[in-house]
């Protein structure tokens, strides 16, 4: 297990070997014998399942929680909470209200679910190895999303005025739980915005990389290590996720690691995941060995950490 | 005989994945009036019957709206007009009309 060797390698540098992060999430209540519900409500469960999975899978680093619903439910989103998932949003705030009609307020440690994951945290950072542990937050145009709902895609083509005042007020979110985790000690801060993967270059260069200076300043401030992490087929805002400022990305299994390779490197950037978590891990229509032992060759040893996608 | 379009949604999973599950809510938040004449369905790829959907479609990428059998958007949420305009393009005449008082009311 090696805490450098991860950032190291998110940092775009060279490594003498691919550092390895499973994005264990809501596995860890699997591992533990617990239901996902029940895990994500308690902080004794949540470090008793990552160090557990930490120790398991021999880690370079894990994430405290994978679960981009925290920031939204924290200002009263509604939810569904499922044993085997993490939990979904259900209701959007302001999807027939202004921010100022719905009194929606920046969440802090203090409010909402926050109390349960810096309680985790605190256990886990009391006891963890020689790993990286990353804080993940949820990403401006995904919390938009949940709070304004389907309506936002329209919305930043047709209504930016309201559009970039529901971004700027995700930006003022994302970078308060940015704090969260640097408070933490998190060595790792990914903003994870998967819906950002569904939008046209132009509209992530225009409302989703400035929606990200703010946090990215905060984790950068405190010495830290950020990454942005994107789903889905990328591909054609991938170039702008390059410019966005972190020191690396992390991609799904939907995109070429060749272009997703060499794009990081005319960067200089740290890059990882790919692995095939739906066709290999999942549903094993890839061999998972012949899929990691591919990933790896091509991912290299500047700046590729070995993750899955 | 059904004249209903029909539109099939293909995820990941809706309820794990954020960017499917706007990529769904694009089609089951269209006003009622435009929505009784479509059957719309989500298949993820987690089971047997989502990826033989998958594979017959001969899609490419996650998530991604099908309307009457013609992959039209490959990982990009519509905006609602978008939408809209793709379905008219492949509707019956009783659901044009429908369509165009939605858009027209925009």
């Amino acid at each position: 297990m090696g805490k450098q060797l991860l950032i190291d390698a998110y940092r775009g540098k060279k490594t003498p070997q691919a550092p390895w992060l499973p994005y264990a999430g809501v596995h860890c209540a699997y591992l533990i014998g617990e239901k996902s519900d029940v895990y994500l409500q308690n902080p004794d469960l949540i470090a008793k399942g990552v160090l557990y999975a930490a120790e398991r899978y021999k880690v370079d680093g894990l994430p405290l929680v994978f679960d981009l619903n925290v920031e939204a439910m924290s200002m009263g989103c509604e939810a569904r909470w499922y044993p085997d998932n993490p939990p979904a949003v259900t209701g959007h705030p302001l999807a027939d209200k202004t921010l100022a009609e719905a009194n929606l307020r920046v969440p802090t440690a203090k409010d909402g679910r926050w109390p349960v994951i810096v309680e985790a945290g605190r256990q886990v950072m009391e006891k963890k190895g020689d790993w990286a542990l990353l804080g993940l937050l949820c990403g401006p145009l995904t919390l938009a999303s949940h709070l304004r709902g389907v309506k936002i895609f329209t919305d930043v083509v047709k209504n930016k005025p309201l559009a970039r005042e529901i971004l700027e007020f995700s930006s003022k979110v994302c970078a308060e739980s940015a704090r969260i985790y640097r408070d933490i000690g998190c060595e790792i801060i990914g903003i994870v915005d998967p819906v950002a993967s569904q939008i046209r270059a132009e509209t992530f260069r225009e409302f989703v990389t400035p929606a990200c200076q703010e946090a990215i300043s905060v984790i950068h401030d405190a010495g830290r290590t950020s990454s942005f992490f994107i789903c889905g087929d990328a591909t054609k805002s991938l170039e702008e996720v390059c410019k966005i400022g972190t020191h690396g990305f992390a991609i799904d299994e939907q995109l070429n690691i060749n272009y997703v390779r060499d794009l990081a490197l005319k960067y200089g950037l740290g890059f990882g995941g790919n692995l095939k978590l739906t066709l290999a891990l999942f549903l094993g229509i890839v061999d998972p060995r012949e899929d990691a032992i591919v990933s790896l060759a091509a991912g290299g040893l500047t700046g590729y950490t070995f993750a899955p996608g | 005989m059904s004249e209903k379009m029909v539109v099939d949604i293909l995820t990941l999973d809706s309820v794990q994945c954020a960017a499917c599950q706007y990529m769904l809510e694009a089609v089951s938040a269209l006003p009622e009036n435009v929505r009784q004449h479509i059957e719309f369905k989500e298949w993820n790829i987690k089971g047997a019957e989502g990826i033989n959907k998958f594979l017959g479609y001969k899609a490419r990428v996650l998530p991604t709206i099908v309307i009457n059998g013609d992959i039209v958007f490959e990982s990009i949420i519509p905006m609602y007009e978008e939408l809209l305009d793709a379905l008219a393009a492949r509707a019956p005449e009783v659901l044009k009309t429908e369509i165009a008082k939605v858009r027209d009311a925009i």
